[in-house]
């Protein structure tokens, strides 16, 4: 492997691979990055085997070849580099770099690349395409909501699906929901859709706000990979992953239809007053007390080691009186992902699940959002 | 005045009491003797050969290759322990079961009859006489003006022993002593005084309170008053006892091991025990923390926090797998444990769900606590726990002995009064509250 390559150009591919690299990994190669020099030029990946991300940058490639070096420490110094051409190429079993125009050089341990995991092939398969800032749109509106917890592996990753009419994302945890979706033909994904791991999508939103093309979906036949690809000016970048299998729980089912008591109000207000009120609220399950009296509406909460806050909270509410507990975690996440001034709260009972939805049209009128949030019980609630 | 009650030998007494021919001879009390663990009691007989509880089985065999080696039995220790406490109650109403075989009594509200000295002496020595005779076992009993020289006057005087110190014999008795001999100071503290120069328990009564602070936080401070007698912390009636901050179980394998499945069956074992205390308890966990000992001795912790309560086994184990899987290198392991805390009482601040969960799993669960509260933890264990069973012939949870379990491939007791849960001194404590607790809530 011999090339010339622009530090910066190398600095932002190799940057991106090591977002798919773990910081500890119980394999030593999967610390590393992979180089690749071939006609097309410099690729570099990173990859933990359920996610990876590759990137191909320009450069110009006297010898192809390729080497895998520790994808951290390459980073850190290549980073610092100066601007300018560097140069790449072996050096005995070393991977050396040269900068400043000779002025210096530094050499990094390389292993051989033949082990390093391949990158699925995802030619052939089925693609769906969404511009780079729709998609990282969705994700912000959807990913937070996904579970973290192993025990309902499913629930990890966002349920994409569509049809004819619509393409959404849809993430929950079972204790909160989060849907959003765009009008569009999306029918390829009409059969049952996919769940895509959080993790994924996480890193695809890095690049899809700064995509200059169209952002690729690639859904593998078997439906056990998806690989996401674009353009960042002049690189091509790709993240791929292992979709996770299993029945995504029939979200639709538990999204209520009939919730007769309708809360309004200004979302800045209300995000100040639960952040304020939960600073008060138990650390482990961060409740907060909503009550709605005679039109007027608060929020509170009391613990024995935090003391007690109260807030009102001006808002319009048809409906009889209610106290209700929640997550102020997942309330303000909710809220903070809502776009719009006013948000609506549509309740049933202390115990069931409760709507929160924009007021009014999103600036992207082709796009709608949803969100659910299941209560914390109170000591004095009724069903 | 303060009293405490300290057992002489208590498993291994109650072990000589149930079965004659034990009397008299050194006694070790394990988990199953054929297995490797450590010694949970020793007897009296047993100690002048070095044996100690925590050192490994192993060991003692080396040590006191003559002694019984008795596989413990904790629903006799909880019963014993019980009837003991009973007891006490009927001298004062403060009684804090401090552990399995030790209990404060707290005789100051009970005015003349508790206030002095003498008193205090006189009690004691009938509640030594009552359980030397009524229970045929031996006690000791420290006395001082508040729970810490209560505590360290009962290890003065062992076993039978009777001590009484005011903060000024404490002072006497304990300064010229090394460090580690005061009641809250481990090794690992111990050995963190000694590199500030503080060797005996006189030199951290001496030592200058800012110093203590700054190297020990309040935590220092409050060893400054103990090395000088002096402690404010109450006697908690178990009545009103504080809930726990956690629930844990632990192993230390057979032999190190990196076998998968028998680490993971090994797993699923603690987190079923560990699921089967909540319960007990009437508790949900929002944090589920692994520990790993290596063959090196390298231990670590890892956590992960829940966003909702959690009681059963399974989601314990799923969490706890998860952490193995990210923190395990694949090196053989020696010690494996599970352990819930961020503890909340179920029912409050319940986090709702959005999919209905299956109530057959919730019947099922409680249909299986009640078979096991009747017949031991054996009777029925999750299918993936038996990975656990390596040897033909060995049931799991050292529940039988293997010679008992019959022919090769015999997987369960035959009998349902054998099984019991491996012995440790935690869960027979454990099973002493719960029943409390139970008592309590039916009193109620």
């Amino acid at each position: 492997m011999d090339l010339t390559i622009q530090q910066g150009d190398l600095a932002f591919a190799v940057g991106r691979a090591l977002g798919s690299v773990q910081q500890k990994s119980t394999q030593p190669l999967l610390s590393c990055v992979l180089l690749e020099a071939d006609s097309k030029g410099l690729r570099v990946t990173g990859t933990d085997l359920d996610e990876g991300t590759s990137v191909l940058v320009p450069c110009t490639v006297r010898t192809p070849g390729k080497c895998c070096v520790l994808a951290r420490h390459f980073h850190d110094v290549v980073r610092k580099m100066p601007k300018g051409a560097l140069t790449l190429a072996m050096s005995g079993s070393q991977c050396e770099v040269r900068y400043a125009d000779g002025k210096g050089w530094s050499r990094f341990p390389a292993q051989p690349a033949d082990e390093f995991p391949r990158v699925p092939d995802l030619k052939g398969d089925m693609r769906v395409t969404l511009e780079g800032e729709v998609l990282a749109r969705m994700i912000e509106r959807s990913a937070y909501a996904a579970s973290t917890e192993p025990a309902r592996p499913q629930l990890n990753g966002v349920y994409v699906h569509g049809n004819d009419k619509f393409i959404a994302f849809v993430a929950t945890d079972g204790h909160r929901l989060a849907r959003t979706s765009r009008k569009g033909a999306f029918g390829e994904l009409s059969k049952d859709g996919i769940i895509v791991p959080s993790r994924v999508l996480n890193s695809v939103a890095k690049f899809a706000n700064e995509a200059t093309s169209p952002v690729e979906m690639r859904i593998a036949d078997a439906r056990n990979h998806i690989g996401f690809a674009t353009q960042v000016g002049e690189y091509q970048v790709q993240v791929y992953g292992r979709l996770i299998e299993g029945q995504y729980p029939n979200y639709e089912q538990v999204i209520p239809k009939d919730n007769p008591r309708e809360l309004v109000m200004a979302r800045t207000d209300v995000i100040e007053a639960v952040d304020i009120v939960a600073s008060h609220a138990d650390s482990n399950t961060q409740q907060i007390r909503f009550s709605l009296r005679d039109g007027k509406f608060s929020v509170s909460s009391a613990t024995a080691d935090f003391g007690a806050g109260e807030q009102s909270v001006e808002a319009e509410y048809k409906g009889e009186n209610m106290e209700i507990g929640y997550n102020a975690k997942y309330l303000l996440q909710i809220l903070r992902s809502i776009p719009t001034e006013s948000v609506t709260f549509r309740l049933k009972t202390a115990l069931s699940a409760g709507v929160i939805e924009p007021v009014g049209a999103l600036a992207q009128t082709d796009e709608d959002m949803l969100c659910l949030i299941m209560p914390l019980r109170l000591p004095d609630a009724a069903g | 005045m303060i009293l405490l009650v300290d057992m002489d030998a208590f498993f291994a007494s109650v072990e000589q009491l149930h079965h004659p021919h034990l009397r008299g001879k050194p006694v070790v009390v394990c988990g199953d003797p054929t297995r490797r663990g450590v010694v949970t009691a020793a007897s009296y007989e047993a100690r002048p050969f070095g044996v100690r509880a925590g050192m490994p089985t192993a060991e003692a065999k080396r040590l006191c290759p003559h002694a019984e080696f008795v596989e413990g039995s904790p629903r006799k220790y909880v019963e014993k322990s019980l009837e003991l406490l009973e007891m006490f109650l009927t001298y004062t109403p403060d009684v804090e079961p401090f552990s399995v075989d030790e209990a404060f009594l707290d005789l100051s509200k009970l005015g003349e009859r508790g206030a002095t000295r003498e008193a205090a002496v006189a009690m004691a020595r009938t509640i030594q006489q009552r359980i030397a005779d009524e229970h045929g076992l031996g006690a000791s009993i420290g006395i001082g003006p508040n729970k810490l020289v209560a505590k360290m006057a009962s290890g003065v005087n062992k076993p039978r022993g009777l001590t009484v110190l005011s903060e000024e014999e404490f002072r006497q008795l304990f300064w010229p002593q090394d460090v580690q001999e005061l009641w809250g100071v481990g090794p690992k503290m111990s050995e963190h005084l000694k590199r500030l120069g503080i060797l005996t328990v006189g030199d951290l009564g001496r030592a200058s309170e800012p110093m203590l602070e700054q190297s020990f936080g309040a935590v220092g401070v409050h060893l400054k008053h103990a090395a000088w007698g002096r402690d404010q912390t109450p006697v908690v009636p178990y009545h009103e006892g504080v809930d726990p901050k956690s629930m844990g179980h632990e192993v230390t394998l057979p032999e190190d091991s990196r076998e998968e499945a028998f680490l993971e069956g090994t797993l699923l074992r603690l987190a079923d025990q560990v699921a089967r205390r909540l319960r007990g308890e009437g508790f949900v966990a929002r944090t589920v923390t692994l520990k790993l000992r290596d063959y090196r001795f390298r231990t670590i912790t890892r956590q992960k926090a829940l966003t909702a309560g959690v009681d059963d086994h399974l989601a314990l184990f799923e969490v706890a797998k998860a952490l193995w899987r990210a923190n395990w290198k694949g090196e053989p392991l020696r010690l494996l444990g599970v352990s819930a805390s961020a503890l909340e009482h179920k029912g409050e601040g319940e986090q709702g769900e959005l999919f209905a969960q299956d109530d057959r799993k919730k019947t099922l669960q409680e249909a299986l606590d009640k078979v096991r509260d009747k017949l031991g933890e054996a009777s029925v264990v999750p299918a993936g726990s038996l990975m656990h069973r390596r040897e033909t012939g060995h049931v799991p949870f050292g529940a039988m002995k293997r010679k008992d379990a019959g022919a090769p491939g015999a997987q369960g007791p035959k009998t349902p009064q054998a099984p019991q849960a491996p012995i440790t001194r935690e869960g027979a404590a454990s099973q002493v509250k719960r029943t409390l607790r139970d008592q309590k809530r039916k009193g109620s």
